[in-house]
């Protein structure tokens, strides 16, 4: 409600007493040289090295107008600027040689950093990932902060978010300005537009002048500040930003850095390539504009700083940059490959009572709802959303939740699986189970930080990332490729997402419990022909373990290999038919994709010595070929087990779907996917 | 003052970067020439791109070893270069 009061003009003043003014400059010194010293000596590590040198301004501006609490995620040219937040040359050092040492251990290196603990998000290659993934953890903080520590709610940390001109271009930052303007997420945006990304020019990104209309047109403030080289302006208007952001309910900030081109490279050998795409002329102007002197000679005239206090501080920072490159010698070559998954202890919930014989029946889709209520109110650090969640999503799986534990805890999102993704990867790196909903598996394919982020974290970073996306998938109605099309094998080729597939009501509940407590990326198939299908479900919670095939049919003569509610079903009822023939058909539901049961189909496959795959996916290049390589590599062991009698090789065959698109007609569907009578045929025709 | 030798670095995806080639293509400065820190002193043509060699100090050339026109190695030293 307004009030007469508000109608005064006002304006906020942010001037730096003496001290901030020599802070902000000492800040400058220590970055440049450091970037300047890197430069020098860019033989002497194996990665590339990177250093944003001649644009030290932006970032030393934002870090001087940031409080200890707010949270950063840093493009590759401000990486230097880590100096003021807590990483010292020696760790930056480490990191650029990619030592065993360093953050990541030889994983990663140079600007390729962050770290939670110092409320740095971590920078990949993919432009703008971080930022994007950065409007999921600035959401997350906040959600820790009100509903689960309740404490230091006078603080409202902002999100100061780095990238240039050409991610302005990318997926990522679009998914950034949609969550946070849509969720009035506190984050100022920062843009280098230094008019480059490597060597094309912005015009091929916008034929703006200035990008900041393009964000203004998301529903934030925007701004250009031209030239950039000056701290003390770069740092008042990031000041006003952040302030701005910290006011009740107004959102993102947008700044735009702007200058006709930059004075280093793209990395620090591409500095020499600069006179093939860059006039020289214009080169020299901007290394003219170089911001240490600038802020140097300005201090002068504001009497903050001499000559002989130049002087001092120069050498005291030579000296300690000389001492951190000293300890270089001491860091040592990588040599051990990291665990892709954090180690998971499987604790039943309730055990033993869950698993007796319950008569209480549930639909499958019945059971994953009742599982994630049961989590929510088990995990309060357990978060619901994606496309139409609120009401219940397009399959009714989300029904009456919102009206149990509310928005904050269950919401819509925009329509963007990028987003989304990113914004459950921020989620899940501050300590909240992330579970977002996909509403049909394909879509996931919009998203590619699933596997370039969520999938790599913990072998990089060591900190895992508690993500369960849940995807309702598969065929069996009519519909098309874009909704149906099965891609669990391409997810399960990241090698480090675990893939998770339950057959019947029962498992679906088990292992989705499992998935919460897993601590890891899980992606949660749920068929979606089958949840109203009904089965036997405990009302109480509890969990299945991942890697353990269920044996859904006992049988000597064939190992019918499947996994989802469809194909355990086909198969089951192949099965029958097959043992009216008789042939003793025995059916294993693999039940996780990632992790495998090796062992169930070692076993299985040793007794009868025949063996078929059967999936929903396409057979070349699927999960059955991968299980065929592990039939195929343990043949020899299978025999030692086994006994002689067993003939090797053992025969394998998959049987999926046919190359080719998914069909709206169920005539078409099908000739493209196993049907029964095709399941019965394929295994009379491995037994021939 | 001190003598500064001038490398000819320049990015290159092979395992073994000594073996990678660049072309001489122009020298900017002769023996004597005073130079100014970041000024070029040469082109070399890389087999991705022309790169401009500039010298990391201010001084006076004191010897060159490469010539115009012919091909040479990753790290081969370009001059030498004598602070003031």
């Amino acid at each position: 409600m307004p009030k007469i009061q508000d109608f005064t003009p006002t304006r906020k003043r942010f001037i730096p007493t003496p001290e901030e003014y020599l802070k902000m400059y000492k800040l400058l010194l220590r970055m440049t040289l450091f970037g300047r010293e890197l430069d020098a000596r860019k033989d002497e590590f194996i990665p590339k090295v990177f250093t944003g040198l001649g644009q030290e301004a932006i970032a030393v501006g934002a870090v001087s107008a940031s409080e200890n609490y707010d949270w950063f995620a840093m493009d590759h040219r401000a990486t230097l600027a880590l100096l003021g937040l807590g990483f010292s040359e020696e760790e930056l050092i480490c990191q650029q040689g990619a030592f065993a040492e360093s953050l990541y251990h030889g994983y990663n290196f140079g600007i390729h950093i962050g770290d939670m603990k110092r409320r740095v998000i971590r920078f990949i290659s993919d432009m703008g990932a971080n930022v994007a993934v950065g409007t999921g953890v600035i959401d997350a903080v906040y959600y820790w902060r009100d509903l689960i520590y309740k404490k230091d709610q006078d603080k409202h940390p902002v999100l100061f978010a780095f990238f240039g001109d050409g991610a302005m271009s990318h997926a990522n930052l679009h998914s950034a300005f949609k969550m946070a303007t849509t969720r009035h997420l506190p984050i100022v945006f920062i843009l280098n537009n230094n008019g480059l990304a490597i060597r094309t020019g912005v015009e091929y990104q916008s034929p703006l002048i200035s990008l900041a209309p393009t964000a203004a047109g998301y529903g934030m403030p925007a701004e250009t500040i031209n030239p950039n080289y000056d701290v003390f302006t770069n740092r008042l208007a990031v000041k006003r930003a952040a302030d701005y952001c910290r006011g009740d309910k107004n959102g993102p900030y947008f700044l735009e850095f702007k200058a006709e081109c930059r004075d280093s490279g793209h990395n620090a050998y591409e500095t020499a390539e600069m006179s093939g795409y860059v006039p020289r002329e214009l080169r020299l102007e901007e290394h003219g504009r170089n911001p240490l002197a600038h802020c140097a000679l300005s201090l002068k005239i504001m009497r903050l700083l001499d000559d002989e206090k130049e002087k001092e501080l120069t050498e005291k920072t030579e000296a300690r940059i000389k001492e951190a490159f000293e300890t270089k010698k001491n860091f040592t070559a990588p040599s051990k490959l990291r665990p892709v998954f954090k180690e998971t202890v499987f604790t039943p919930v309730a055990p033993g009572d869950a698993f007796a014989e319950t008569k209480r029946e549930l639909t499958y889709g019945a059971a994953i709802n009742e599982a994630l209520r049961q989590a929510m109110e088990m995990y309060p650090n357990l978060r619901v959303f994606g496309e139409d969640v609120e009401s219940g999503g397009v399959h009714g799986i989300t029904k009456n939740l919102a009206k149990l534990f509310g928005k904050e805890r269950i919401f819509h999102m925009p329509l963007d699986e990028n987003g989304i993704m990113a914004f459950a990867i921020g989620n899940a790196l501050t300590g909240i189970i992330a579970c977002p909903e996909m509403q049909f598996f394909p879509f996931i394919e919009c998203t590619a930080l699933l596997t370039r982020y969520a999938a790599t974290n913990f072998a990089i970073t060591g900190e895992n990332v508690s993500l369960v996306a849940r995807a309702p998938c598969g065929g069996g109605f009519s519909s098309n490729e874009e909704h149906e099309k099965m891609i669990e094998a391409s997810l399960a080729h990241a090698g480090g997402l675990k893939v998770v597939f339950p057959a019947t009501p029962f498992a679906a509940k088990g292992l989705l419990m499992s998935a919460f407590a897993d601590g890891n990326p899980v992606i949660f198939l749920e068929q979606i022909s089958h949840y109203g299908k009904k089965g036997a479900v405990p009302e109480e919670p509890y969990q299945i373990p991942f890697g353990e095939a269920e044996v859904r049919m006992e049988g000597r003569d064939i190992s019918l290999i499947t996994y989802g509610a469809l194909m355990v079903e086909r198969t089951l009822k192949a099965a029958e038919i097959l043992r009216s023939m008789r042939i003793s058909a025995e059916v294993i539901d693999l039940q996780t994709i990632v992790p495998m049961d090796k062992k169930a189909i070692l076993r299985s496959v040793a007794k009868t010595g025949n063996a078929l795959i059967i999936h929903e996916a396409k057979t070349a290049f699927g999960a059955g070929a991968e299980i065929s390589r592990i039939i195929g590599e343990e043949t020899l062991d299978i025999k030692r087990f086994s006994g002689p009698q067993l003939a090797v090789p053992i025969y394998v065959k998959v049987l999926g779907a046919k190359d080719g698109p998914v069909a709206a007609r169920p005539e078409l569907e099908k000739l493209r996917m196993p049907q029964i009578d095709d399941i019965v045929e394929a295994a009379k025709g491995v037994l021939k | 003052m001190s003598l500064v030798r001038v490398q000819v670095v320049f990015q290159d995806p092979s395992e073994d970067k000594s073996q990678a080639e660049f072309e001489l293509v122009e020298l900017l400065a002769g023996v004597g020439f005073k130079v100014a820190e970041n000024e070029a002193l040469a082109v070399a043509e890389t087999a991705k791109a022309a790169i401009e060699i500039v010298s990391p100090v201010s001084g006076e050339v004191r010897e060159i070893f490469l010539e115009a026109g012919k091909i040479y190695h990753h790290g081969d030293v370009l001059c030498t270069i004598e602070t003031a």
